[in-house]
C-alpha cells in the first residue's frame, strides 16, 4: 500500500524478478529483471527460446508451476505484491492483468460456446465484447464451440476473454506467432486500437523483431534470463547498443540482404560469396509436376480437394519458393513427389521419367529427400545421431559399413555439426543441431532434389539464419535443387530463385523472386506482401560499419 | 475444498445409524423357524432324479418310507407308512399299508401310490428319463396289488436285503395322482409328492428352499419347526459367520478347520460325526500301471489311518472295520480288524511286484468331500515312503476324474451304506456296477459266486461267512481302499436347539431330531 | 455394420464359451454325480442330445438361438431364459447402487486427489485407491463379514434379510468400482488441468472453484462415460465372486452354478445378456459422447448430413 512517489505515471512496475527452478535451484531462468510500464503502452519483450520472457510474463500473473522458485516484486497501481506467493496475484487476474497464449487452438474449452466461456467471465453483452476482439461476425461465433471456428477466430475470443473483466494490463505470448500472416496484422491491429481506445498496456512477447516494429512503443530485448538491452522501438532497431541485438538483426532476412550470409559465422569473406542465382536460369527442368490433383476423404465421407490441378517446374541447381497459408495445400502439394501422398491425377516426373509411387522404386528414393518442420519427430529419439545418419545408406545397402560411416560423418561434417556430438542422441541436442542432422541425413543418399518442408520455421532467427546459410552453401557447392516451403515470406525471399504462391489448393501466382515481390500480380499475393511486418531499413548499413570499425 | 472436508462426516452418519441398531437375525424372530445355511440345494427333489447329499438332507422332511431304519437304535428296521410286513418268500414282500395318511397334496395313501413309486418310469425302464433308482430297484419283478391296503412286491430273483430296499432311499413313496396329473415325467419332479412332516412352500433353483409343517402328518414325531428356510450359502466363511452372528440356526457342510472356531462361540456348536459312509479310494485294475494286485496292496498298505483322522479331523472320525459299518446288525463282524498299516510288507510287495517307480496318477478334486485335497496330500506322501511314484492330479469335476484314459489309476470315492447291509456298501459299490460298467475292474468268477449267494441267500450265518470270505478276498486284490468313516459336521446355535443327528446325510428335523430351548 | 460386428463377437463368445465347457466335462457325469449309473448316464445323453458331436449340438444351439429359443437348463428342464430372468433383479439390486456409489465415492475422490497432483493427500488417495484395486473383491467380502456380522454383529452376512443386507455386498463392489473411478477421474482431471485452456481460464481471472466445476469436470467426463459402460458390462460377472460370498442369488452366482454344472444352455443365456450389455452400455456410452463433446456431435451430423445429401443426389428429382 505504499504509494511510490515516481508511480504516477506508471501502471505497473517489476522489481528485480529472478526465477530459477529444479530441485537444487540450479537452473536460473530469469534472474534480477526490472522493467515499468505505462498506461497505454505497448511493451514488446524480444528473445530467443530460453530467454525468459515467457517465464517473466507468467512469474507477473502468477502461473508459473509450484516447482519454480519466484523472487521480487511488483507494483501494479500503486500496490505492492511479492512475487514469491502466487496465491497473492489471483485476484488481481483478470482485472488488473490478463493474459493471452501463442496456441489459440487449445486456449479454449471444447466442450463450451464461445457465449458460455464469456458469461463465465462477465455479465457484459458478449456480443460487444466480441466485436470489441475484431470480431465481426460475433452473432454466429458466440454460439459456435471452439473447433467451429478458425484460428485466428479462437484468437480473437480468447482476446475477448482476457478483456472480459477489463484489465489494465494485457500479456500477449507470442499470440500470433501460430497463425497466417494475414491474420497476424488482423490481430496486431486490434492489439493496437485496444490499447488506444482503453488506455490498456501491453506487454507483447514475441521473437520476431518486426511484429515488434509495426506494434510496440517500447522494447526489452532478454537473453539467457536477463535484460540486456531496451529502449524504444525505433532506438533499439535502428541503433542497438548491444552487439546481440546487432546479430539479432542481421540473422533476419530483409529484401536489402537477400542471398547473403545473416550469420558471422565462417570466414568474414564469406559473407558476400555465397549470391543467389541471377532470376533466369536457363538450366533443365528436374523436376515436373504436372497437373497435380489431391483428394482427402472426410471421415464423414465427403472429398476435399486440396491440391487442383497444380503444375510446376523445378530445374537443376536452382532454389523454389513454395509459399502459403496453412491449408493452401503446399505440403501435400510436395508431398506427391515423394510418394507420402497419392495425386488422384497428374504425373511427376523426374529428369523425364515419370514417378509412380504406387510402384516405387528405390532409386527415386534416394534421388528425392524431403525434410520435415519438427526435426525431434523426425528423428528416433533412442538412437544416436551418426547411426540414424547413417541409416538411410544401410537401408538402401550403399557400399562397405566402414565406408558408410565414413560418408555419414562427411556428410555431418558438411552440415556443420560439431563432431563432438556425433555420438549424441537427440535428446542432447538442441533445435538446430537436429535439423543439421535431418539435413545430413537427407544428403547422405546424394539426392538431387531436397525438398524442405517448413524446415527452419519452428527454429530461433539466429539458428533458422544458419540453416538458411548452410542450405544456400550447399547448393552452392553441390548443386542441390531445393523445394523450399514455408509461410514465411521474407525467407522465401531470402535463399529463393522463384516463387510459388498457392492458396486454398491453386496456384495463384509463379515468378522470379524480385520480380514476384516488388510488382506482385495477384491480388492475394499483394494482400500477403501489405500483411507482411517488415523492420526500418535505416540500420541497413549499421552492423557492416561496426564490423569495418572492429 | 470445503466440501471436500466435510465428506467423511457425511459418511459416519449412517454407520452411527446402523450401530444403533444393533442387529437380531431377522428369521429366528419367530420362535420356531429355523434358517439353514447350505453349500448347495438340491436341483430336484424328486427322489429318483437325484442321488445326493443336498436332496437326501430334504428328502427324510418331504417323503416317508414304507418302513425305515432306526439308526438311533441299533439299525433295526421300524414300521412307517407299512404298519407291518412279512416276508412270504425269498421273493416276495407283502406290505400292509397305513390307513388315514395323507399326502401334502390332499391324496389319502393306498396301494396305487405304491404301484406308481415303483412304476417302470421310476425305475428306469423308461430310456429317456434319467433316474437314479436303477441300481436299488432293478430287482424288483412287479407291484401286486391285494387289496386298497395290502401290496406285494415280487423281485426276480431271492433278494437278502429285500426289505431294506424299501427302508431308505430311493424308495421314497409319491402320490399316483402327482405322477398322473404331470404331463411330463420333468413336471413331476417340479412338484411335491411326498407325505412327510415338511411339505414344500417355495423352491428357487440355485436359492432357497422353504418347507412348513405339514399339520396333518401322520406320525408321531412331528415336525419340529413350523417353518424351515434352506437357503444357499456356497461359501463357509460366510455360513460360519452367519451361525455366529445369529443369522442361521443350522449350518451345513462344516469344515474339519473350523471346529474349533465355531465351538469358540458359547452360543453355538458342532453336531455329527461319523455317517453310514466309507471314504475311500478306487483302484484302475485293468490296463494301468497299477493292474498287478500287488502293488494295490501296497497302496493300501501304506496309509496310516489313524495318521489321517488325528491330523486331520482330530479324532472326530474312525477307521472302519473293512468294508462294513456297525449298524449292519446281525451282519457286523466284530472280529475283523481295522485295515493293516504296514510299510515294510508294502515295499516288499513292491519289489516282488518288480515295481520300479512308475507314475501311478492319483486324480483328485479340492473340495468335493471334506478335506478332499489335504488328504490326498497326505496320502501321495505316505505312499511316496514305501517307494510309491503317486502323481496328484486335482480336477475340476467328476467327469474329469472319471475320464478312462490310460493313465488312470486312482480316484476318490465314498461308499455310503445305504442299507444296513454289505449288499448297501460294499456289493453295491465292489460288485458289478457303476466301476465295472466304466472299465475300472471287472469282478473275478469266485467273488461272483460269492457275491450272488450273499445277495439271494437268507440265511444270516451263511451270509455272515460269505461276506468274510469276500472281505478277505478282496483284500488280496483289492480294487479299492479304505480311509475312514466319513463325517459330516454341522454347525448349530446351541442357545435355540439341541440336535440328535442321524448318522447319515438325512437331516432329521421332526421332533426326533430337532428340540427348541 | 457395427451390429453386424456385435452379432460376431457374440457368436465367437457363445462359440468359444460352448466348446471349453464341452472339452472340460460331461454334463451327464456331473449332473448325476459320481454314484450314477450307466444306465442313467445314457438317458441323460439321449434326453438333451449330448451323444450328437459338439459341432452339431452347437449348430442345434445356434438354430434354437436364431429363432429366439434359448435352450433348456439341464437342471431344471425349463426355459434357460426364465430361469435367467428370474435372477436378473436380485443382481440389479446389486449392480446398480454399487454404479451409483462407485461413481459418487470414486469421482469426488479422484478429483480431490487430481487438484492436490502430487502433494500427500494425493498419493494417500492413490495408495487408497491402488489398495481398493489389489484386494480381491472375495478377500474383501469375508473381511467385511468378519468385521461387521461376527465381529461387530451389526449386518447379516448372507443372502437378503432387510436394506442393511445391501450394505456388505454393495459396499465391497463399491470400493473396487470406486477405486476403479478415483484412479480415472484423478488422470482424467489431471490430464485436463494440464491442458493450456486451463492456463487461459486461470490468466483470465476465473476462480479455481469455477474452473473445476466449468472447465475440469465436464472435460473429466468422456474418460468417465467410458468407464461406466465398461463397469456396467463387466459387473455382471464381477457380481458372481460378491454375489457368491455373500449368499445373493443372482446372475452371477447361477454362473457360478451353472458353470459348474455345465448347465449350457443357461451359461450361454447369461453370456449372451452380459455380452448384449455390454455392447448396448457400449453404444449408449456413444451415443452420450455426442451429448457431452460438440466436436463429435458434429462429425456426426456432418455424417448424416452427407448421407442425406447423397440420397437427395441420387434420387431423380
Amino acid at each position: 500500500m505504499i504509494l511510490d512517489r515516481h508511480s504516477v505515471a506508471t501502471l505497473f512496475s517489476l522489481r528485480e524478478l529472478s526465477v530459477a527452478f529444479g530441485a537444487t535451484l540450479r537452473h536460473i531462468a530469469v534472474s534480477n529483471v526490472s522493467f515499468d510500464v505505462k498506461p497505454g503502452e505497448i511493451l514488446g519483450i524480444v528473445g530467443e527460446s530460453g530467454s525468459g520472457k515467457s517465464v517473466t510474463c507468467r512469474a507477473l500473473i502468477g502461473l508459473l508451476p509450484e516447482r519454480a522458485r519466484v523472487q521480487g516484486e511488483m507494483i501494479f497501481e500503486g500496490q505492492r505484491f511479492s512475487l514469491s506467493k502466487p496465491r497473492g496475484l489471483a485476484h488481481l487476474r483478470g482485472v488488473g492483468l490478463s493474459m493471452i497464449f501463442q496456441d489459440p487452438m487449445s486456449a479454449l474449452d471444447p466442450l463450451m460456446t464461445v457465449r458460455r466461456h464469456l458469461e463465465l467471465r462477465t455479465e457484459d453483452d458478449p456480443g460487444t465484447l466480441l466485436r470489441s476482439a475484431g470480431l465481426d461476425e460475433h452473432r454466429t461465433v458466440l454460439d459456435s464451440y471452439p473447433h467451429q471456428l478458425s484460428g485466428g477466430q479462437s484468437q480473437r475470443v480468447a482476446i475477448a476473454c482476457a478483456l472480459a473483466r477489463r484489465p489494465k494490463l494485457l500479456i500477449a505470448d507470442e499470440p500470433t506467432t501460430a497463425l497466417d500472416v494475414t491474420v497476424q496484422a488482423g490481430i496486431l491491429q486490434r492489439l493496437r486500437q485496444l490499447s488506444r481506445e482503453r488506455g490498456m498496456a501491453i506487454i507483447f512477447v514475441t521473437h520476431d523483431l518486426a511484429v515488434v516494429y509495426r506494434l510496440c512503443d517500447r522494447v526489452l530485448v532478454m537473453r539467457d534470463g536477463r535484460i540486456i538491452e531496451h529502449g524504444d522501438v525505433d532506438t533499439v532497431l535502428t541503433a542497438p547498443r548491444e552487439s546481440y541485438t546487432r546479430d539479432l538483426l542481421a540473422a533476419i532476412p530483409r529484401p536489402a540482404h537477400r542471398g547473403r550470409r545473416l550469420t558471422a559465422a565462417g570466414n568474414e569473406a564469406d559473407k558476400r560469396t555465397i549470391a543467389l542465382r541471377s532470376g533466369s536460369i536457363a538450366s533443365k527442368p528436374l523436376l515436373r509436376f504436372e497437373q497435380i490433383c489431391v483428394q482427402y476423404k472426410r471421415s464423414d465421407g465427403s472429398v476435399l480437394e486440396a491440391v487442383r490441378g497444380v503444375s510446376a517446374v523445378i530445374r537443376r541447381g536452382e532454389i523454389l519458393g513454395l509459399v502459403g497459408e496453412s491449408g493452401s495445400g503446399k505440403s501435400t502439394f510436395a508431398k506427391t513427389a515423394v510418394g507420402l501422398t497419392v495425386p488422384a491425377s497428374g504425373r511427376i516426373l523426374l529428369n523425364d521419367e515419370p514417378l509412380d509411387w504406387r510402384r516405387p522404386q528405390m532409386r527415386w528414393r534416394r534421388d528425392v529427400q524431403y525434410i520435415f518442420q519438427d526435426p525431434r519427430g523426425a528423428l528416433d529419439p533412442s538412437a544416436r545421431i551418426l547411426s540414424q545418419v547413417r541409416l538411410p545408406l544401410d537401408v538402401h545397402r550403399l557400399g562397405p559399413k566402414a565406408e558408410r560411416t565414413a560418408h555419414a560423418h562427411r556428410q555431418m561434417i558438411e552440415a556443420q555439426l560439431d563432431e563432438a556430438l556425433f555420438s549424441r542422441k537427440p535428446g542432447s541436442l538442441s533445435g538446430g543441431q537436429r535439423q543439421r542432422a535431418t539435413i545430413a541425413r537427407a544428403l547422405t543418399l546424394q539426392p538431387k532434389v531436397l525438398i524442405c518442408d517448413e524446415s527452419v520455421s519452428a527454429l530461433d532467427v539466429s539458428i533458422q539464419a544458419r540453416i538458411l546459410d548452410l542450405l544456400m552453401e550447399l547448393r552452392e557447392r553441390l548443386g542441390l535443387t531445393i523445394l523450399f516451403i514455408s509461410h514465411d515470406l521474407s525467407v522465401i525471399r531470402h535463399i529463393c530463385d522463384r516463387v510459388l504462391v498457392m492458396r486454398r489448393g491453386e496456384l495463384v501466382e509463379e515468378g522470379e523472386t524480385i520480380d514476384l515481390f516488388q510488382h506482385p500480380k495477384a491480388a492475394y499475393t499483394q494482400q500477403l506482401l501489405a500483411a507482411l511486418p517488415v523492420l526500418p531499413d535505416c540500420i541497413e548499413q549499421e552492423p557492416e560499419n561496426q564490423r569495418v570499425v572492429v | 475444498m470445503k466440501t471436500q472436508s466435510s465428506f467423511p462426516r457425511r459418511l459416519l452418519l449412517p454407520i452411527l445409524a446402523i450401530s444403533l441398531t444393533a442387529f437380531h437375525g431377522a428369521a429366528s424372530a419367530f420362535a420356531h423357524d429355523l434358517v439353514i445355511a447350505v453349500q448347495k440345494n438340491p436341483d430336484n427333489h424328486d427322489p429318483v432324479s437325484e442321488n445326493s447329499n443336498p436332496n437326501l438332507r430334504l428328502m427324510y422332511s418331504l417323503y416317508d418310507t414304507l418302513v425305515s431304519v432306526d439308526y438311533r437304535n441299533g439299525g433295526r428296521l421300524v414300521p412307517n407308512l407299512a404298519t407291518s410286513w412279512s416276508v412270504i418268500d425269498p421273493r416276495t414282500i407283502e406290505f400292509h399299508l397305513r390307513p388315514g395318511v395323507v399326502f401334502h397334496n390332499g391324496d389319502t395313501f393306498d396301494a396305487r401310490d405304491v404301484v406308481a413309486t415303483f412304476s417302470p418310469v421310476r425305475i428306469g425302464a423308461d430310456k429317456s428319463v434319467p433316474v437314479q433308482s436303477q441300481p436299488f430297484f432293478k430287482g424288483i419283478d412287479r407291484v401286486e396289488v391285494v387289496d386298497e391296503m395290502t401290496i406285494r412286491i415280487h423281485m426276480k430273483s431271492d433278494d437278502a436285503v429285500g426289505i431294506y430296499r424299501f427302508s431308505t432311499y430311493p424308495s421314497q413313496i409319491i402320490s399316483a395322482t402327482a405322477l398322473e396329473q404331470a404331463k411330463t415325467y420333468a413336471e413331476f419332479t417340479e412338484v411335491d409328492a411326498g407325505s412327510g412332516p415338511y411339505s414344500l412352500v417355495s423352491r428357487k433353483l440355485g436359492g432357497d428352499i422353504v418347507i412348513k409343517k405339514f399339520d396333518k402328518y401322520w406320525g408321531s414325531s412331528k415336525a419340529a419347526a413350523d417353518k424351515v428356510t434352506f437357503t444357499v450359502v456356497p461359501e463357509l466363511a460366510t455360513r460360519i459367520a452367519g451361525l455366529l452372528s445369529g443369522q442361521f440356526d443350522i449350518i451345513t457342510e462344516v469344515g474339519a478347520d473350523e471346529l474349533r472356531q465355531i465351538e469358540a462361540k458359547p452360543s453355538c456348536a458342532i453336531v455329527g460325526g461319523p455317517v453310514q459312509s466309507i471314504r475311500g479310494l478306487v483302484y484302475d485294475s485293468i490296463g494301468s500301471p497299477i493292474a498287478d494286485p500287488r502293488i494295490r496292496r501296497a497302496l493300501n498298505l501304506a496309509i496310516n489311518r489313524d495318521a489321517l483322522v488325528k491330523s486331520l479331523f482330530a479324532g472326530r472320525t474312525s477307521v472302519p472295520h473293512g468294508w462294513q459299518m456297525q449298524t449292519f446288525g446281525d451282519m457286523y463282524l466284530s472280529d475283523r480288524p481295522t485295515p493293516e498299516y504296514n510299510p515294510k510288507k508294502a515295499r516288499e510287495l513292491l519289489k516282488d511286484a518288480g515295481y520300479s517307480g512308475q507314475q501311478i496318477v492319483y486324480r483328485t478334486q479340492q473340495g468335493y468331500y471334506t478335506k478332499q485335497g489335504d488328504t490326498a496330500q497326505i496320502l501321495q506322501s505316505m505312499w511316496k515312503a514305501v517307494g510309491l511314484n503317486v502323481k496328484l492330479e486335482f480336477k475340476e469335476n467328476w467327469a474329469q476324474v472319471r475320464a478312462d484314459t490310460p493313465d488312470r489309476a486312482i480316484i476318490d470315492a465314498d461308499s455310503g451304506a445305504y442299507y444296513p447291509d454289505p449288499m448297501g456298501q460294499f456289493w453295491r459299490r465292489m460288485g458289478p456296477g457303476e466301476f465295472t460298467d466304466s472299465q475300472f475292474f471287472t469282478v473275478g468268477p469266485s467273488m461272483l459266486t460269492l457275491g450272488n449267494e450273499l445277495a439271494t441267500s437268507l440265511d444270516t450265518k451263511r451270509r455272515r461267512a460269505i461276506f468274510a470270505k469276500m472281505l478277505e478276498n478282496f483284500e488280496e486284490d483289492p480294487h479299492a481302499g479304505i480311509l475312514y468313516v466319513t463325517p459330516m459336521f454341522m454347525g448349530m446355535r446351541k442357545d435355540r436347539l439341541s440336535m440328535d443327528p442321524l448318522p447319515y446325510a438325512y437331516l432329521d428335523l421332526t421332533t426326533d431330531g430337532v428340540t427348541f430351548k | 455394420m457395427r451390429a453386424g460386428r456385435a452379432l460376431l463377437t457374440l457368436f465367437v463368445l457363445l462359440g468359444f464359451a460352448f466348446f471349453t465347457l464341452a472339452a472340460s466335462g460331461d454334463p451327464a457325469v456331473i449332473l448325476l454325480g459320481p454314484e450314477t449309473n450307466t444306465a442313467a448316464l445314457e438317458a441323460f445323453r439321449q434326453k438333451w442330445g449330448l451323444g450328437l458331436p459338439l459341432w452339431r449340438q452347437f449348430a442345434v444351439y445356434v438354430d434354437g438361438l436364431v429363432h429366439l429359443n434359448f435352450g433348456l437348463s439341464y437342471r431344471t428342464s425349463g426355459p434357460a431364459l426364465d430361469l435367467v430372468l428370474s435372477r436378473v433383479p436380485a443382481s440389479l439390486c446389486l449392480v446398480v447402487p454399487t454404479i451409483f456409489f462407485s461413481i459418487a465415492v470414486g469421482v469426488p475422490v479422484g478429483f480431490y486427489a487430481a487438484i492436490h497432483n502430487g502433494r500427500m493427500t494425493d498419493r494417500i488417495t492413490t495408495m487408497l485407491a491402488v489398495i481398493g484395486l489389489a484386494v480381491p473383491p472375495f478377500l474383501l467380502g469375508i473381511l467385511l463379514i468378519y468385521i461387521f456380522s461376527i465381529w461387530l454383529g451389526w449386518l447379516p452376512p448372507s443372502g437378503y434379510v432387510d436394506w442393511r443386507s445391501y450394505i456388505m455386498p454393495v459396499g465391497s463392489m463399491s470400493a473396487v468400482a470406486a477405486a476403479i473411478y478415483a484412479r480415472f477421474t484423478r488422470s482424467a482431471v489431471v490430464e485436463v488441468m494440464a491442458n493450456p485452456m486451463i492456463e487461459t481460464a486461470k490468466a483470465s481471472g476465473l476462480t479455481r472453484e469455477l474452473i473445476h466445476r466449468a472447465h475440469a469436470l465436464p472435460n473429466a467426463l468422456l474418460p468417465l462415460i467410458t468407464i461406466t459402460a465398461l463397469e456396467f458390462g463387466g459387473v455382471l460377472t464381477f457380481a458372481a465372486v460378491t454375489e457368491n460370498v455373500f449368499g445373493w442369488h443372482g446372475v452371477g452366482s447361477l454362473l457360478i452354478e451353472s458353470v459348474a454344472a455345465r448347465d449350457y444352455a443357461v451359461v450361454e443365456t447369461i453370456l449372451l445378456c452380459a455380452g448384449t450389455t455390454m455392447i448396448l452400455a457400449n453404444f449408449l456410452a456413444d451415443l452420450s459422447y455426442g451429448f457431452v463433446d460438440p466436436r463429435i456431435r458434429d462429425s456426426r451430423r456432418s455424417r448424416l448430413s452427407t448421407v442425406t445429401r447423397l440420397y437427395a443426389e441420387k434420387s431423380p428429382v
